[in-house]
């Protein structure tokens, strides 16, 4: 009976697989017809439909893109500004985290509340006064207008504090028995513990500035300055028909967060879900 | 003048004594508290607070950055009672509308029935987040780019769609068929992360209750209904919240699918927005326009919290 029962388990798990496949495959293709564009000529791209596996397979659309446009400078500030942006917040994010974790000060629910509404807020309602001040300060094209404004993301905060939250309060305590500062016991103390939460914090915030189109486009008009995503749109305006070439800009802005997702997938699925299921 | 006179002799004879209650006291105690939110209390002054107050004034002026004067241009209401006659915003709202309510449903329910057949046990069960979750992690901008491949007359869905006997078209070039493709690429694209959601949630509903209702000689379905789906309200309550959020305020996919178009019918109030801002540079007239849009999504998600009544719930 209890075999029969472990029997009929399994097979039903392989039905279920067997159901859902289409549906992966529904997800996976599209990617998969992505890449194999990129070996396609201009028009084999559109005539040759389903196939994954290119006719005459060619690295031509590759050598034209990377000629023609500065792939490599895109992808430096992109870089640039994703990883400027995970440093900040590797320092800032866990420090305010701390604090509305372990302290306890006047207006500490005050500002907490404040720091998830900021979450709550859209980023078109700040665009508009942030383009003017940008101009004003000479903040257009460069660095510090892509990376400043995301240096303490509520987001991370929020993850940071919920981790802390967690930590036991004694080796503070202890700590401060020992005679370290408030500083002190930030940094060698409740720091080195954030392992696991870092992770996330990275990974994720990594991935979100990786990927942010809406900021960079608008900040940035000179194309020494475009990230991958601003350089991908700019060349789809530049070349509206030739998809194997804008599958090649499209590739090339997709593959580090593929390969950072196949290698870091729990942290990232940790990361994503961690603000859904508290409470 | 003998009360000045006692009134002083009595301070300084008082001893010094520290208020350990004292608001002061225990702010100048937890200066490194402070000190810990600075920089975040720093930006959210100069990137929220700022912009979020400045662009509630531009919304009752007529401003143009080309005309710097134009600043001073108080116009009251006008901004806000212009929209309801300008045909281009209502259109605009129409659609984002449409894009939300439209492809909302069909991702939760894809989500829950994917999350539920992959907690009962598939086989390779990374290979399925993996392909699940790929769309979440990758650029909006890369898969809007490559859905403009796939839309085309003789692209994939053209094909897939002639495969079952219907007619092919330019999908994004058609008045009738750009907006619905967006929303199904946003299914598409939604449906992993929302997924995932659901699949933590299954995950953590504890095992003993399951086997309480098998004791009480539940049936599988009895289970679903009084089991799974109670303990599933909450992150739909959340989901609904979120993707409406979201949705309402879709940008990048008709951005880059279409810039709007043909003609309006792809243009959402994010995009009117942008297009009146910086290349109409009616600033003041966008500033109103993000302002009522603000409103609506305030009040999507009050009413949401207000009938699924979970509004004490979510504090939690």
């Amino acid at each position: 009976m209890e075999k029969a029962n472990r029997l009929s388990e399994n097979a039903r798990s392989y039905i279920l697989t067997f159901i859902l496949l289409p549906f992966l495959v529904i997800m996976i293709y599209p990617f998969l017809y992505m890449v194999s564009s990129t070996f396609k000529d201009q028009v084999s791209v559109i005539t040759e439909g389903f196939n994954l596996i290119p006719k005459n397979p060619s690295l031509k659309a590759y050598r034209i893109v990377l000629s023609t446009q500065p792939f490599l400078k895109y992808f430096l500030n992109s870089l640039i500004v994703s990883l400027a942006v995970v440093a900040g917040n590797m320092v800032f994010s866990p420090m305010a985290g701390y604090a509305f974790a372990k302290k306890s000060f006047p207006g500490k629910k005050f500002f907490f509340i404040l720091l998830l509404s900021t979450m709550m807020i859209p980023v078109y309602l700040i665009l508009i006064p942030i383009y003017r001040t940008f101009i004003a300060l000479e903040w257009m094209n460069t660095y510090q207008a892509l990376i400043i404004p995301f240096l303490a993301a509520p987001i991370s905060i929020f993850l940071m504090r919920q981790y802390i939250m967690g930590l036991p309060d004694e080796i503070i305590q202890a700590a401060k028995i020992d005679g370290a500062s408030e500083i002190g016991i930030f940094v060698r103390i409740i720091y080195p513990l954030l392992g696991p939460c870092m992770a996330v914090l990275v990974i994720n915030t990594f991935l979100n500035i990786w990927n942010s189109f809406l900021w960079p486009l608008l900040f940035t008009t000179e194309s020494n300055m475009w990230t991958l995503m601003v350089g991908l749109y700019n060349y789809g305006g530049y070349k509206q028909q030739v998809f194997n070439e804008r599958m090649v800009c499209a590739t090339l802005a997709a593959l580090p967060t593929t390969i950072v997702f196949l290698f870091f997938q729990k942290y990232i699925i940790s990361g994503l879900t961690s603000g859904a299921i508290k409470g | 003048m003998e009360m000045k006179a006692l009134g002083h002799s009595s301070t300084l004879k008082r001893p010094r004594r520290i208020d350990h209650n004292s608001l002061w006291y225990r702010i100048r105690t937890n200066k490194a508290a402070y000190l810990f939110i600075a920089p975040w209390f720093i930006l959210f002054l100069a990137f929220t607070v700022y912009p979020v107050i400045f662009s509630g004034y531009l919304g009752f002026t007529s401003y143009n950055p080309l005309k710097p004067s134009t600043i001073n241009d108080f116009v009251g209401l006008q901004n806000y009672r212009n929209l309801f006659t300008d045909r281009d915003f209502l259109i605009s709202l129409r659609n984002t509308l449409v894009f939300t309510f439209g492809t909302i449903p069909f991702t939760t329910v894809f989500a829950l029935l994917l999350a539920l057949a992959v907690n009962r046990g598939v086989k390779c069960k990374t290979l399925f987040r993996v392909g699940f979750f790929l769309p979440t992690v990758t650029s909006l901008a890369v898969i809007s780019t490559l859905f403009v491949l796939l839309c085309n007359q003789y692209g994939l869905i053209s094909q897939i769609v002639q495969f079952f006997g219907g007619k092919p078209t330019n999908w994004l070039n058609n008045q009738h068929t750009a907006l619905l493709s967006i929303m199904g690429m946003s299914v598409w694209a939604a449906t992993g992360y929302y997924m995932l959601l659901y699949l933590s949630t299954l995950q953590s509903i504890p095992q003993e209750l399951y086997e309480a209702a098998t004791v009480d000689g539940a049936n599988g379905f009895q289970k679903f209904f009084s089991v799974t789906l109670p303990h599933l309200r909450h992150i739909t309550l959340y989901i609904f919240v979120l993707n409406t959020i979201n949705s309402l305020q879709v940008f990048t996919e008709p951005q880059i699918m279409t810039g709007g178009g043909p003609g309006y019918a792809t243009t959402t109030v994010v995009l009117y927005l942008y297009k009146r801002a910086f290349s109409s540079q009616m600033m003041g007239y966008a500033s109103a326009v993000g302002y009522s849009l603000f409103i609506l999504i305030l009040i999507m998600a009050l009413i949401q919290l207000k009938v699924l009544g979970f509004d004490r719930r979510i504090d939690e």
